[in-house]
């Protein structure tokens, strides 16, 4: 808008300072006849007197600053006719870009769309997530029903409300089979978020314990979609869900994964069986009242939360408010993470820019006679930066236009790909969206990267030691260009970012391989998740008998699906937090672990007797004097019960793999039918076509409600995937980097090669072998790549440091990626000057000599 | 036959012009070569730049308005800075052409 104005005004104010002059020249004029001049003679010396009014209107404009408005439209117009004059100059500066400012953009799409973007909700700004905390700074932020209804009905004057919501990953049995997202939602959920139903009605308090569901529209479309769904059932393991109402397509909740329906929070065990005994517990969102400083609503939330009646080491000390406009929260970590990406992209651009310095100095060493003529004519050093400058924003626009529509072609191929490959079966993610952000977040790019590759050959050009003569003569022993030192530091720092990128995505690479080398203690291929719905232990026993099918064994949490639920434990008086699971007498024997003491028998699986078998690790955890942990009792849960410890198990990962082995695992005994908590199912498949063992089990399952073994392989990769993603942002941003690097080194190889031409005569006419030649070129580019990793090396040391803070399980030297990255660039830089140290080397050194 | 004025007299004077009252730039003009009993020579197109320079400074005021003869022209008057640059001007004036007539009038050192 502002633009527009100034630009009317300008229109305004030229006009006026026309007329102003017309009137001087009128007035004069008019003086000057009544004076007794001859009228067509007044005008004709009232025009003289006054000078030429287009010269004057010009030194007026510049008098009130439009100078530069006039100055650079004619640097528009130079920049333009520049690159129409050299084409495929113009071609290759805008490609690099194109890349370098499409990879940073795609970036920041997703980057815009998860942590800056806010959330499609009514009253975003007035959303907020609970944290708490409890002894010791430890995160203490789930609450069971009773003290949601606490918040609910203490701080009615600060909240408008509190609501709880997880997403869940379930098998929907009919109407069709398949695997779906569910988000488990308080009866509060869909009226503070502002959700109004396009059929039927929305979840409420009253449907806690019902058996009813709301669709989101994506889920209309796949389960009912050429029905009104309404009064339609949903199968989810035994229970039947009638929904009630269908969301618009605009209302998604506030997770970038779109669900297929809501069910209320009470039934959610209907809808996955894997939470031992004890109540549930919930992650709170709030709604504050409009007007309302999160302060005050922290100190009412914080004064109910000190009276709730919790175990001492789980009591609260202090909840706090996070904003949360965004699907991702800003903590310190994510920023942490984003920052490092950031800069792993921004190096592109680097890269990028430095190369273009490159060419442009090239291209400006032959443009040197130009400017030192226009120098010399009483051009203003300043203002021919200026103009070089606007050629080089001008050509960096261009590129960012083109990038802006790169990011978006890339980013939605990517993001699909990476959905598709992700494991999750039935992800529906929201499109990303494409708005302002982006565009501005390009154009700043593509302005700083203009100012940054241009500035440099723009000042070095015009310096006045190279256009002191107009005459300067491109000889052989006086072309000693300061720019070629120039380019030769850029390529360094170009080799270097390569290399820093390359080292970290090789790392990357490498423990992503390391984390497909972890041994998780038992065999992903032959230990199967049945996923069926709540197996009887009359369906477990048919599976058992299937040929190929080694072992069954009913469990309450099957291994990956992250970290195993800990309770509070007391072992000789000393409280700690374990992990435990429950699972009948086959479990060590399906995984292949061998039980130290003994296994459980079946009758104590089926009376949940006060027996447990505990790791290694757990052993070493709660006795670290030593001696047989067998026989000795450790309380578990809350109220204590006490178990006697009958067995210990080799370590295994249960739970997350990048956090390796259990550090803690207690198993106790219960049995399918027998425990409520028991509910999921593993099978031991030892086959050699497993395919044919999976399609008999599916088939005694379709008697019951239905199953999908899947290998733990399955499950494990899942887990994998964030890396998988690093390694592969990794591994892109590391090949353009060589792809970037291998240009820039081969132009300036193939410049100093054309600049040296007479150089490189005289050397061949005085008897220098071709081989020498080469080798001195060759030479040449060896030496920019060795600065290159001297600079680059300490700097990926320190960087690695840094990861390895943030993750943990990270191992930051690999011999491998230090040694393979810096032979492949070296490798890269000999072929990409081999070709232009191949010319120099069949120089004739006649003709070489004879130019000019 | 007039004198061309120094270099960077222009401004006093359009100042000290404008200080007598409104005047649009034809007027400014005549005024000067009136004042100066017509021994100033001021290129005419000269003017405006200074006007405009004057103005962007903020030490004259411009408006539209209606001349003696019926035309619409822009009429310039001081400013409060104005008027408080113009009386330095004069002073810092009044000593270099003191200064220059001694020297210049000097007979014996």
């Amino acid at each position: 808008m502002r633009i527009f104005r100034s630009f009317f005004r300008r229109k305004r104010i030229a006009a006026q300072m026309q007329e102003e002059m017309e009137f001087h020249v009128q007035a004069r004029m008019d003086d000057l006849v009544a004076s007794g001049m001859d009228p067509r003679e007044a005008a004709r010396t009232a025009r003289l007197e006054f000078g030429s009014v287009p010269a004057y209107r010009e030194e007026s404009r510049a008098a009130i600053g439009y100078r530069l408005w006039d100055e650079l439209r004619s640097d528009l117009r130079f920049a333009a006719r520049g690159l129409r004059q050299s084409p495929g100059f113009a071609a290759a500066a805008i490609a690099i870009l194109t890349l370098a400012i499409g990879a940073n953009g795609a970036f920041f799409t997703l980057y815009s769309n998860y942590v800056l973007r806010p959330l499609p909700v009514r009253g975003v700004d007035r959303h907020y997530a609970i944290e708490g905390y409890g002894q010791n700074a430890r995160a203490n932020a789930r609450f069971t029903l009773s003290e949601i209804d606490a918040f609910e009905q203490g701080a009615t004057a600060e909240l408008e409300g509190v609501y709880s919501a997880g997403t869940i990953q379930v098998l929907v049995v009919a109407p069709t089979q398949r695997q779906s997202l569910v988000t488990t939602v308080s009866g509060s959920y869909f009226r503070l978020l502002g959700g109004n139903p396009a059929l039927g009605r929305t979840l409420t308090g009253a449907d806690q314990r019902e058996p009813v569901a709301v669709l989101s529209d994506s889920g209309h479309r796949r389960y009912f979609p050429s029905i009104n769904p309404v009064g339609q059932r949903i199968q989810v393991r035994g229970t039947l869900f009638t929904v009630v109402g269908v969301m618009p397509p605009g209302f998604t909740g506030i997770e970038p994964v779109v669900p297929d329906f809501w069910v209320s929070n009470g039934m959610r065990n209907a809808l996955r069986g894997d939470a031992l005994d004890g109540e549930p517990r919930y992650a709170l969102f709030a709604m504050l009242r409009p007007g309302i400083a999160p302060a005050r609503a922290e100190a009412a939330i914080s004064a109910i939360a000190t009276r709730f009646a919790r175990p001492d080491a789980e009591r609260i000390a202090r909840l706090y408010l996070k904003p949360q406009r965004t699907y991702l929260l800003d903590e310190a970590e994510l920023t942490a993470v984003a920052y490092i990406v950031f800069a792993a992209f921004w190096m592109v651009l680097l890269i990028a820019c430095a190369n273009l310095a490159n060419l442009y100095l090239s291209r400006a060493a032959s443009r040197t006679h130009e400017i030192a003529m226009r120098l010399s004519l009483g051009a203003s050093r300043v203002r021919i930066i200026r103009q070089l400058l606007t050629e080089s924003v001008f050509t960096a626009s261009l590129g960012a236009a083109f990038g802006c529509m790169l990011a978006t072609l890339a980013v939605n191929y990517a993001y699909r790909y990476a959905v598709s490959t992700s494991g999750v079966g039935g992800l529906v993610m929201l499109p990303l969206v494409f708005d302002w952000r982006i565009l501005l977040y390009s154009a700043a790019l593509g302005g700083a990267a203009g100012i940054l590759f241009g500035l440099l050959p723009a000042v070095e050009i015009t310096s006045p030691s190279l256009t002191q003569s107009t005459k300067r003569e491109q000889s052989a022993f006086a072309g000693r260009l300061r720019p070629r030192r120039l380019r030769d530091l850029l390529i360094a720092g170009q080799v270097a970012a390569s290399l820093v990128l390359l080292i970290v995505g090789g790392l990357l690479i490498r423990n992503l391989q390391r984390l497909n080398g972890v041994d998780p203690g038992y065999d992903l291929q032959r230990v199967f998740d049945l996923r069926a719905d709540q197996p009887g232990a009359a369906l477990l026993a048919n599976i058992e008998h299937l040929p190929g099918v080694t072992s069954v064994s009913s469990v309450a949490r099957v291994p990956l699906y992250g970290g195993l639920p800990t309770q509070p434990a007391l072992v000789d008086n000393r409280s700690i937090l374990l992990a435990a699971n429950v699972v009948d007498q086959a479990y060590f024997a399906t995984l292949a672990l061998p039980v130290e003491g003994r296994n459980f028998t079946i009758a104590e699986t089926r009376n949940a007797a006060k027996v447990a078998v505990i790791s290694r690790k757990t052993a070493a955890l709660l006795w670290p004097a030593g001696g047989s942990p067998i026989g000795r009792t450790l309380s578990l849960g809350e109220p204590a019960v006490a178990y006697q410890v009958i067995g210990v198990v080799p370590d295994v990962i249960s739970g997350w793999f990048w956090q390796g082995k259990d550090r803690s695992a207690v198993y106790l005994p219960g049995a399918a039918g027998y425990n409520e908590s028991v509910r999921s199912a593993i099978v031991r498949i030892d086959s050699a076509n497993p395919n044919e063992v999976t399609a008999a089990i599916r088939r005694l399952c379709t008697d019951a409600t239905g199953c999908e073994p899947a290998p733990l392989h399955e499950i494990s990769a899942l887990q994998r995937f964030p890396f998988r993603v690093a390694a592969a942002v990794a591994g892109v941003l590391g090949g353009l980097a060589l792809l970037l690097t291998a240009v820039g080194l081969y132009a300036v190889a193939n410049f100093s090669v054309l600049q040296r031409r007479r150089e490189i005569g005289v050397h061949l006419a005085l008897g220098a072998t071709p081989l020498q030649v080469t080798r001195r070129i060759l030479g040449e580019a060896w030496r920019c790549v060795g600065i290159g990793f001297a600079l680059g090396l300490p700097f990926c040391l320190l960087l690695s440091q840094l990861a390895s803070r943030l993750v943990v399980e990270i191992r930051t030297f690999d011999p491998g990626a230090y040694l393979a990255v810096p032979i492949l660039l070296a490798v890269t830089a000999t072929i990409a000057c081999a070709g232009p140290a191949r010319r120099a080397a069949r120089l004739d050194p006649m003709h070489s000599l004879r130019e000019e | 036959m007039p004198a061309s004025i120094l270099p960077g007299t222009l401004d006093l004077l359009i100042l000290k012009a404008v200080s007598l009252g409104p005047q649009h730039g034809y007027g400014i003009l005549l005024r000067i070569q009136q004042t100066s009993g017509g021994h100033l020579l001021i290129e005419q197109g000269a003017l405006y730049p200074a006007l405009y320079r004057l103005e962007v400074q903020g030490l004259i005021d411009a408006d539209w308005g209606v001349s003696e003869n019926n035309r619409r022209a822009k009429f310039y008057k001081l400013t409060a800075a104005g008027t408080k640059r113009l009386k330095k001007e004069l002073a810092h004036w009044n000593q270099f052409a003191e200064g220059m007539t001694l020297a210049l009038g000097a007979t014996t050192v």
